[in-house]
């Protein structure tokens, strides 16, 4: 069988940062592996660690700088890569969900997995969308924040555990071929050493452009524009104690004791 | 003139409280173009969701009766028809783990622009003007989109929930759901780390994050949580390094508490932990990072090394 | 009555007294075969070693030298001494007293079998000098040591049977060890024994007062009623019950525990002197087995490690881990691979060697208390470098990707940014931004001190301090010096230990390239962590091999610092020498506090430093009181070996049995104000001990820097 892994190179933030019209100023970011695909990595090579005859091909949309990301998935075990990207998608803004949906189809095309393993969702963006909306795209199967896998391969079905909201979670049976989109804590992610990394450098990562998948450019136009960044304003209005620990415990105490706390 | 389009949400019998908030931003987009504000309400006990849905602003109420809980398959395949009957500009779901299960599916099916995790929504008729945050809520961004149809999904608690009863039409809908192509089956529900306590019904809850840093100093709010006569409850952080069950866990994930204090120590205040909490009566913040977003939603704060402050306050109350 | 084959008059013994000539071929016989499958066993064993991976050092040149050294360690019984008078007292009686009867075996042997064959067969004239004086002054001697042979051996078994010391029993004690000692024990009473059956049996000839073991034995059988002629009859059945143990016992040698006579020396000879303060370093060759993927992975040191281990337990006893409560006992972890070894060897399953989940030869969690402290190493008597097996498999947990979260955090860190913290370089120098004056670049002029200042005090608060300290410190002395501000990263020294060597080999790069751009004569560090790598690892790296690597960056070829010419410092030696010519106009009157000193292991232990910070502490006027666990036997702050990264569950920490030590047991008992560190990980383990034991109101954590900067009046500078 064969296994997807989308994974995406994301942006985060330094603590401090400044705004750069509609983006953050790049010497404030800094790039790395997604953290929910660290998870799908992870799910996707323990799956062709514990099952015969799997692949596990990682895919990313990205500049070339993006394969320092995707070697750590070629490091903790994945075959090969694909990137996939282009000239055009440069220039774009931003990627949006149906953007990134149709570029991940026709990789799916190309690759037809039984499995395709997503992050809920990227760090950066926040969209949480591309998995759900690939499947229906590709007309898979599909659950989305799976944070337990057992996968049937002769029956074609996968178990999971979605995690509702308020500590319930949902049992669920899906059809293969599926797309699931992983939460983090499915697993505990391994770590790709330095030297694994290098290793990595052998195994392939085939550059793929709009042409390649069979794509116009206009793939990446999107309805959604950015027209405004800004740090989130402190709403706080709270009453902060001064002084040592003594002092604020004691105010603290006050207040804590006129709410009839600890009476 | 345009209509809006929301789907309710309910889970095991219950509506779940974004359901009335989709009702408050789904009347305040409906009313700016002068637009009716259609809800879609998909499997369960219907008619008494319909019923308890039927709040000013809200037009109409198309109901489909398919099954008890819900189910991607069947929901994605609803929620197009209804969509296709009702032909809105803008469809509203949640942005909940269920909400994004069929949002980006169907988004994609009809081909809408998907913005998620909205925290704010603006409509003028052609432009919509989603607020979003980005970078794990480091900035925020005012994102527009030009779009015939859009679908957005709201983030839950970020609007007032709407409580004024209405006078909307309430009518089944009459969908076909093609059982060939529902390929899922939710085999049944189960909650995590059940135990001893409930923390939904603490008055004052003690509660405990990364900056506790060490297991062993758990000990420290435990004793903290003794002397308050309070109950102790953690972030996620804390379950996830297996030092607290999963039922202390406030949170997205975890509980929604509403206690008259919620003392958050160690806490920084990430949004999947505020959801949790920030119906709490009285919200108290130690915490050494003054930028904390927990600041943002306290009543009360010290900025201050907890490991200073959390014995302080024990030997007021004990000493 | 048999007619004694030597007359009795002469002053000698007879061998084969009462024995006969069937006895006599029998014995030669039974020897044979002993000797036989001595040398069989101790053949396979050293064929075994010659199956191990071939070792990363040079071990078994300047052989004579080697072996010169490892006598003198053996004979002088310096390691047993260590830490423990008792023990040592006991094997020195055991060793010599072994020693001299062996000897004296031998001395005995070539009389008969070599000087009376030669001189009869040759010479015509059979002749001995196994007689008159010789055997006087030979049988006083051999009566004498084997006494102290016994005395020992006695002590060995009051001490593991009657007091039960506890670091002699654990989870390899088998019945070997009491089989050892009590084969010991029997033949050395069971010589005096033969001995005063044969004196009596003979007469009591005068000479053999001499033998006065022997003749005090003669003397209690007498007593008891054994008559000449029943010691005669009774005295075949002794000797042989003698002569069979004894030769069952050299047979046994290479089978059990004796052999650590043969593999705890050959282990002592090809020690590396610099064992644990440099480790093995990997060829740049990606297919190289440098983790412990199977047995086959481990060198043929690592494997005569194990074989050399007597399972004294010292390593475990001063381990601070297994104190702690944590599931590592150092002994365990090298018996363990032995007995694996010889499992596998004898047919059994295959086992991964390190791994997570409880199936494995050593748990990884095992591998994860470590912290380098190197306690084991120091005390182990045999010379076992525990830290070479270690870090191998922290290799392999490295490359399995097993690693805790937290620490893959650090490493994640150091890949992306460059230092632990993950904080941007370009904020590395902005500690020194609350002094008034401006720290020099050394990228950008000469200097005399390249000070590497360090992860923690560049960006830990606390730390800061030191750092703001110690560059007062040097500017007061009108030193010139300068510091790396954003091409310094973290130095690698702890990464390595727990097993991301390409990594580290990245961050050495990064940094000899940096200091060849600098004009500098030495290197000073703040962190005794940063003093050992670049004094004893970074020369030994050779860079050429990665040369052509695209994913290590550094620009270097070759290797740095080889000839030593560029000196590196600890800074507390460095300062010490400012002192020493009154640079900093100290009175050794301004401070009176009343301290003690903790030595950090990487100062110590690893590098020998023990007196520049004590004389600096002294030197502030501060009053210092050791505690029992000083210098070579101090005790680890929990910090190394990645301990400051991750969590481990633990009864007590490390840097709270020490901060008790530090009250209770020293002289000044609980009248210690301050606690002296000199290394930035010992300052914040304590900081957090004195946090979670409850020493806040007890006890202060200080560097000497911020000491000294106190007594020089200027501590105005360094706080924030």
């Amino acid at each position: 069988m064969k296994v997807l892994v989308t994974v995406k190179e994301v942006a985060a933030v330094e603590d401090e940062f400044e705004i750069d019209g509609t983006a953050i100023d790049e010497a404030y970011l800094e790039y790395d592996l997604n953290e929910w695909d660290d998870y799908a990595i992870e799910e996707g090579v323990q799956i062709s660690e514990s099952e015969d005859d799997v692949e596990v091909v990682s895919v990313t949309i990205g500049p070339e700088r993006s394969e320092e990301t995707i070697r750590m998935a070629l490091a903790k075990g994945a075959d090969r890569a694909v990137r996939v990207w282009d000239d055009s998608l440069e220039d774009a803004e931003m990627l949006d969900v149906e953007a990134k949906t149709n570029l991940l189809a026709a990789v799916v095309e190309e690759e037809e997995p039984d499995l395709v393993l997503s992050g809920v969702q990227a760090d950066d963006d926040g969209f949480g969308a591309t998995g759900v909306s690939l499947a229906d795209e590709v007309g898979f199967e599909w659950a989305a924040v799976v944070n337990d896998l057992e996968l049937d391969v002769e029956g074609g079905v996968a178990s999971v555990r979605r995690e509702l909201e308020g500590g319930v979670e949902e049992l669920t049976d899906v059809d293969l071929p599926a797309v699931l989109t992983i939460q983090t804590g499915i697993n505990e992610p391994r770590y790709a050493s330095l030297r694994g990394i290098r290793q990595a450098q052998r195994k392939e990562i085939k550059p793929m452009t709009l042409d390649d998948l069979g794509l116009s450019a206009d793939v990446a136009e999107s309805d959604l524009e950015i027209v405004d960044m800004y740090e989130p304003e402190t709403e706080s209005d709270a009453t902060l104690f001064e002084g040592s620990p003594d002092e604020t415990a004691g105010q603290l105490a006050e207040v804590l004791r006129d709410g009839g706390v600890g009476q | 003139m345009s209509d809006v389009l929301a789907v309710a949400e309910h889970r095991r019998g219950e509506l779940r409280d974004v359901s009335y908030e989709l009702v408050t931003v789904g009347s305040e987009v409906a009313d700016a173009t002068g637009g009716d504000l259609h809800l879609a309400v998909i499997s369960g006990d219907v008619d008494a969701h319909a019923e308890a849905l039927n709040l000013e602003g809200v037009d109409a109420i198309h109901t489909v009766d398919h099954g008890e809980e819900f189910n991607h398959d069947v929901y994605a395949q609803v929620v197009e028809q209804v969509y296709d009957a009702v032909d809105p500009q803008v469809l509203l779901t949640p942005n909940s783990v269920n909400g994004l299960d069929y949002g980006p599916a169907v988004a994609n099916a009809l081909d809408l622009t998907y913005v998620s995790d909205a925290v704010g929504v603006e409509f003028d008729g052609s432009t919509l003007t989603a607020t979003r945050e980005m970078y794990s809520g480091k900035v925020e961004t005012t994102t527009e989109v030009e779009a015939e149809s859009v679908a957005v999904s709201i983030r839950s608690a970020e609007w007032p929930a709407t409580e004024t009863a209405g006078d909307a039409s309430i009518e089944a809908f009459d969908a076909t759901v093609d059982e060939d192509a529902v390929k899922s089956t939710v085999k049944g529900f189960e909650e995590v780390g059940g135990g001893d306590v409930d923390i939904t019904e603490a008055d004052v809850l003690v509660s405990v994050g990364r900056g506790i840093e060490e297991e062993e100093n758990l000990d420290l709010v435990r004793d903290l949580a003794d002397a308050l006569d309070a109950t102790l409850s953690s972030s996620r952080p804390i379950v996830d390094n297996g030092w607290l069950p999963k039922n202390r866990q406030v949170g997205q994930s975890g509980k929604v508490v509403t206690p008259d204090f919620y003392i958050a120590i160690g806490i920084s205040g990430a949004v999947q932990h505020v959801a949790g909490m920030k119906g709490a009566e009285n919200i108290v913040a130690i915490n050494t990072d003054p930028n904390a977003p927990i600041y943002d939603i306290a009543d009360y704060g010290i900025v201050d090394d907890l490991f200073e402050v959390v014995p302080a306050l024990i030997e007021e109350f004990e000493g | 009555m048999t007619v004694p084959l030597v007359p009795l008059q002469e002053t000698t013994r007879p061998t084969f007294w009462q024995i006969g000539h069937t006895g006599e071929v029998v014995f030669y016989y039974l020897a044979a075969v002993a000797i036989v499958v001595f040398a069989y066993g101790v053949y396979d064993r050293f064929a075994r070693y010659a199956q191990g991976d071939e070792d990363w050092f040079e071990r078994t040149n300047d052989l004579g030298r080697r072996v010169l050294e490892a006598t003198k360690i053996v004979a002088s019984n310096e390691k047993q001494f260590d830490r423990d008078l008792y023990a040592g007292v006991m094997h020195t009686f055991i060793l010599w007293g072994f020693l001299t009867l062996t000897i004296g075996t031998g001395i005995l042997a070539v009389d008969m079998d070599g000087y009376q064959k030669f001189t009869q067969f040759v010479l015509g004239n059979k002749q001995s000098f196994f007689v008159g004086d010789f055997y006087v002054a030979y049988s006083f001697v051999m009566d004498a040591m084997g006494l102290l042979f016994v005395v020992g051996v006695g002590m060995a078994i009051y001490r593991r049977y009657v007091e039960r010391n506890g670091r002699l029993w654990g989870k390899h004690t088998s019945t070997e060890d009491d089989l050892f000692v009590w084969t010991l024990f029997y033949l050395g009473v069971g010589g005096y024994i033969t001995e005063g059956v044969r004196i009596l049996g003979t007469g009591r000839p005068e000479f053999e007062t001499v033998s006065f073991v022997g003749w005090f034995t003669a003397d209690v059988f007498a007593a008891a009623g054994m008559t000449e002629s029943m010691a005669t009859a009774v005295y075949p059945l002794t000797w042989w019950t003698h002569a069979v143990v004894a030769l069952i016992f050299i047979a046994a040698i290479p089978y059990a525990k004796p052999f650590h006579m043969i593999s705890s020396f050959a282990n002592v000879v090809t020690r590396d002197e610099k064992a644990g303060k440099r480790l093995p370093g990997v060829p740049a060759d990606l297919d190289a087995d440098t983790g412990a993927e199977s047995i086959d992975s481990f060198s043929w040191k690592e494997i005569l490690d194990q074989d050399a281990c007597t399972k004294c337990g010292r390593c475990s006893s001063v381990c601070p881990a297994n104190a702690s409560g944590r599931n590592l006992d150092p002994r365990d972890v090298i018996l363990d691979l032995k007995q694996y070894r010889e499992n596998l060897d004898a047919g059994g399953d295959e086992k991964a060697i390190v791994a997570d989940g409880g199936s494995s030869v050593i748990q990884a969690e095992t591998m994860e208390s470590c912290m380098s402290c190197m306690a084991c190493m120091d005390a182990c008597p045999v010379e076992i470098e525990h830290l070479n097996s270690f870090t191998r498999m922290n290799r392999e947990l490295t490359d399995a990707g097993e690693i805790d979260p937290n620490l893959q955090d650090v490493f994640q860190n150091l890949m992306q940014k460059g230092n632990t913290f993950g904080d941007p370089q370009r904020k590395r120098g902005d500690w020194a931004d609350p002094l008034d004056f401006e720290v020099p670049d050394a990228r950008e002029e000469e200097v005399e001190y390249l000070w590497y200042v360090g992860d923690y005090p560049s960006y830990d608060d606390r730390n800061k301090k030191v750092a703001r300290s110690l560059a007062t410190i040097l500017k007061e002395a009108d030193v010139s010096f300068g510091i790396l501000f954003d091409d310094e990263k973290y130095d690698g020294n702890d990464i390595r230990r727990v097993g991301e060597e390409f990594l580290y080999v990245e961050l050495a790069g990064h940094h000899v390239e940096s200091f060849e751009d600098c004009e500098f004569e030495k290197l000073v560090c703040t962190d005794p962590h940063s003093y050992n790598t670049f004094k004893n690892e970074y020369p030994e790296v050779d860079f050429e091999e990665f040369a052509d690597d695209p994913m290590m960056p550094f620009e270097f070829e070759g290797q740095w610092n080889a000839d030593g010419e560029i000196d590196v410092k600890h800074w507390t030696q460095v300062v010490e020498e400012l002192v020493e010519r009154n640079a900093l106009g100290l009175r050794g009157t301004e401070l009176d506090y009343t301290v003690t000193y903790h030595d950090p292991c990487h100062l110590g232990r690893y590098n020998d430093e023990y007196e520049a910070p004590r004389d600096l502490v002294k030197a502030t006027g501060c009053e210092l009181h050791e505690m029992p666990r000083n210098r070579a036997d101090s005790f680890c702050c929990g910090g190394g070996g990645g301990g400051l990264w991750i969590e481990v569950e633990e009864e007590t920490k490390p840097s709270e049995e020490r901060l008790r030590e530090a009250l209770e047991d020293t002289d000044a008992g609980s009248a210690v104000e301050k606690f002296v560190v000199a290394c930035p990980m010992c300052m914040t383990m304590y900081e957090d001990g004195r946090k979670t034991g409850g020493f806040e109101d007890d006890i202060e954590v200080v560097d000497i820097a911020e000491l000294i900067v106190e007594a020089i009046g200027a501590e105005d500078q360094i706080a924030v």
